[in-house]
């Protein structure tokens, strides 16, 4: 792992990062990061390029300079509201191990949680994580909503919950007759 | 074999089974009500007049079986009732709803004031179950910050670690349950 570290290179394309040729091998070593798209170039969610590059595995230049983490982030941050929140979420679900996608929709904060150690395409992600904010207030009726489109999607939901200094803490959420 | 209809007095937001018998058999058939000065009854249950919240006072005489008279001792009719219960507790057409819902499905309900929830239920009953859940009764446009559901978490955290939010369908009148649990990943 050590000797492939900052190997990666990766450049932005319309908001996500793409990752080329050997690189790409390099990068799939590494876990389920980004979609293949049809040339075989991994496009990263600007989410997943972040932690890759917090993580010091990938570099991201801008004509010939590599953009740092705190300059990539910035530019994101720029481009997407909603992008440090999500960054959060991802990257503490991640540092815990997990395979993380993001969600279906883009303008919230929601990704795809699958189980440790999961094989991707021979399994779905297990739960919808759904991200709240302290703050921000929440209808009961999006919550509900969300349970069951989870439901419908044979996921459970998971409720990740962002306090004022960005710890998150999840509640799994069920519906139930009872 | 056609039992006495047990006889209820109202006062103030509640009312009280005098008649220690009926109080027993009411207590015995689905843990209704509290006995006066007795907060947990151990096996023996106490000879004590019996305590029943508006809610429940409510769902016997709809059940007819419980009269509810006023401090004369006349007869207060369902609809009457029903009108002072509305006046005299906030919400109480939704939270009745969800507490029927509640008790047809065959659990007993108890309060929850003392857990911080509205209600405390049981699948056979205090005393017999390790835990109650806590459930919450919040209508579906409530809006809320996400404390809240940590703060419910937290008073469930001493009883079990999950709790409900009930809400009712708008359109169908259907009670959901939404069940929180602790999400450690």
């Amino acid at each position: 792992m050590i000797a492939i570290k900052a190997q990666i290179k990766g450049e932005i394309v319309n908001r996500s990062v793409v990752v080329k040729g050997d690189d790409a091998v390099a990068l799939r070593q590494l876990g389920y990061y980004g979609e293949v798209d049809d040339k075989g170039d991994i496009v990263l969610d600007p989410i997943e390029a972040a932690y890759l590059l917090e993580r010091g595995f990938l570099k991201v230049e801008v004509g010939k300079r590599p953009l740092s983490y705190p300059e990539f982030s910035g530019l994101m941050i720029s481009m997407d509201p909603k992008f440090w929140l999500k960054y959060l979420v991802y990257s503490d679900l991640k540092r815990r191990g997990y395979t993380v996608k993001p969600g279906f929709s883009k303008d919230q904060v929601e990704f795809r949680l699958y189980r440790r150690g999961a094989e991707l395409g021979r399994e779905g992600a297990k739960y919808l994580v759904f991200g709240v904010v302290e703050g921000q207030l929440i209808d009961l009726r999006t919550i509900i909503d969300k349970a069951r489109e989870a439901r419908n999607l044979r996921k459970e939901l998971i409720i990740a919950i962002i306090d004022s200094q960005g710890e998150v803490c999840y509640y799994s959420i069920t519906l139930s007759d009872l | 074999m056609e039992e006495e209809k047990a006889r209820a007095q109202l006062l103030d937001g509640r009312a009280i089974v005098w008649d220690v018998k009926q109080a027993t058999r009411l207590y015995k058939e689905g843990f209704y009500g509290k006995f006066v000065g007795v907060s947990k009854p151990k096996e023996q249950i106490p000879e004590r007049p019996l305590e029943l919240s508006l809610i429940e006072t409510y769902y016997l005489a709809e059940k007819n079986r419980i009269k509810v008279v006023d401090g004369g001792g006349k007869e207060i009719s369902l609809q009457d009732l029903y009108d002072y219960a509305k006046k005299y507790y906030e919400d109480f057409e939704y939270k009745y709803k969800v507490y029927k819902d509640l008790r047809e499905k065959g659990y007993v309900v108890r309060p929850g004031l003392k857990f911080g929830s509205m209600y405390a239920v049981y699948k056979y009953g205090p005393g017999i179950d390790h835990a109650p859940f806590l459930i919450h009764v919040m209508p579906r446009e409530r809006s809320m910050d996400p404390i809240e559901i940590i703060r419910a978490g937290r008073l469930s955290h001493s009883v079990k670690k999950r709790f409900i939010i009930a809400s009712i369908d708008p359109k169908t009148g259907r009670v959901d349950y939404c069940v929180f649990s602790w999400f450690k990943p």
